[in-house]
């Protein structure tokens, strides 16, 4: 990379940074995991799941209006496209499902449903973690990587040693890392409103 | 010690003067990273004074290398910055033409 790129790179790791000092995505991903939760204990719920997905971009655009951008300013980040994101993202996605399978072979029988069920709090953590790791890398702030952490951690942990029949075993993961998001999250965003005060004089130019 | 190249410093001297200049090329560079941004933002990262930014944005507006978006969010004004195609193909030909005259001679 050359150094004018790699300044470029930085200006785009800064936006981003900036853009993610108010924790409300992880205030609102931690609500999101609460819905899990209920959904995936009472499948009759699912539709809150379903529902949930336009509110909570309704909820992120409202909040980021209300809180942020009168503080910090607004930006809109690039969006990613074309082949190569989507080739990452399938990859990713593969060789996850790929692992996944292994290790339900090596554990005993493939076949099993009950086996499946018990590590899916595992499955669920590496993909969340994907979503994490990839903000982590593009904002470069700790407490991405410590929550990409943590989901596969905790997946793993309610897995072995939390395991529990039907779907308890999901629903405890969904519960704990959406309480963890919550707090993340909400302790974030209070700092954020605390430290950066509204600054209407500074838009009107 | 090489002899400069002419032809390197023909390009140093045609580079694009409205992104030349340290506080444009701040909020180009900045632009050309995001989608858009608004003033209050730019102001931050850049550093710049409010009346330095008011008139290095006029420049590039002027230029037509940024657009200039004026809405009310919340009975609040703001005030949204993006670079245009030209503005774009403007900074990398910028980019080009300098790492191309600063590169080491071979």
């Amino acid at each position: 990379m050359s150094a004018p790129q790699a300044a470029l790179t930085d200006l785009e790791r800064r936006a981003w940074r900036y853009d993610a000092q108010d924790g409300i995505v992880e205030l609102l991903a931690g609500v999101l995991f609460l819905i899990v939760a209920i959904a995936v204990g009472d499948p009759r719920m699912m539709w809150m799941l379903a529902l949930s997905v336009f509110p909570m971009r309704v909820a992120h655009k409202a909040l980021k209006e209300r809180y942020a951008y009168p503080r910090v300013g607004y930006v809109k980040l690039r969006s990613e496209e074309g082949a190569e994101f989507g080739r990452g993202m399938l990859t990713y996605v593969l060789v996850l499902l790929a692992i996944f399978v292994a290790g339900m072979w090596l554990l005993g029988d493939i076949t099993s449903f009950a086996q499946w069920r018990r590590w899916f709090p595992a499955l669920a953590g590496g993909y969340t973690a994907g979503g994490f790791i990839y903000v982590a890398q593009k904002a470069g702030l700790a407490r991405h990587w410590i929550l990409a952490a943590v989901a596969v951690a905790w997946g793993v942990t309610c897995a072995i040693w939390l395991a529990a029949p039907g779907n308890l075993g999901m629903q405890r993961w969904a519960v704990g890392f959406g309480v963890l998001c919550l707090v993340v999250g909400t302790l974030t965003f209070f700092n954020f409103v605390r430290t950066h005060p509204v600054r209407d004089a500074g838009r009107a130019e | 010690m090489n002899r400069p190249d002419p032809e390197d410093l023909r390009r140093l001297a045609g580079l694009d003067k409205v992104i030349h200049e340290p506080g444009r090329l701040a909020i180009v560079s900045y632009l050309a990273v995001v989608e858009e941004a608004d003033f209050l933002f730019l102001l931050d990262q850049t550093g710049l004074t409010r009346g330095n930014m008011s008139s290095h944005i006029a420049k590039l507006e002027k230029a037509g290398y940024v657009e200039v978006d004026k809405a009310f969010v919340e009975r609040v004004p703001r005030t949204t910055y993006r670079l245009t195609t030209a503005g774009r193909e403007a900074f990398d030909a910028y980019r080009i033409n300098l790492l191309g005259s600063l590169s080491p001679a071979s």
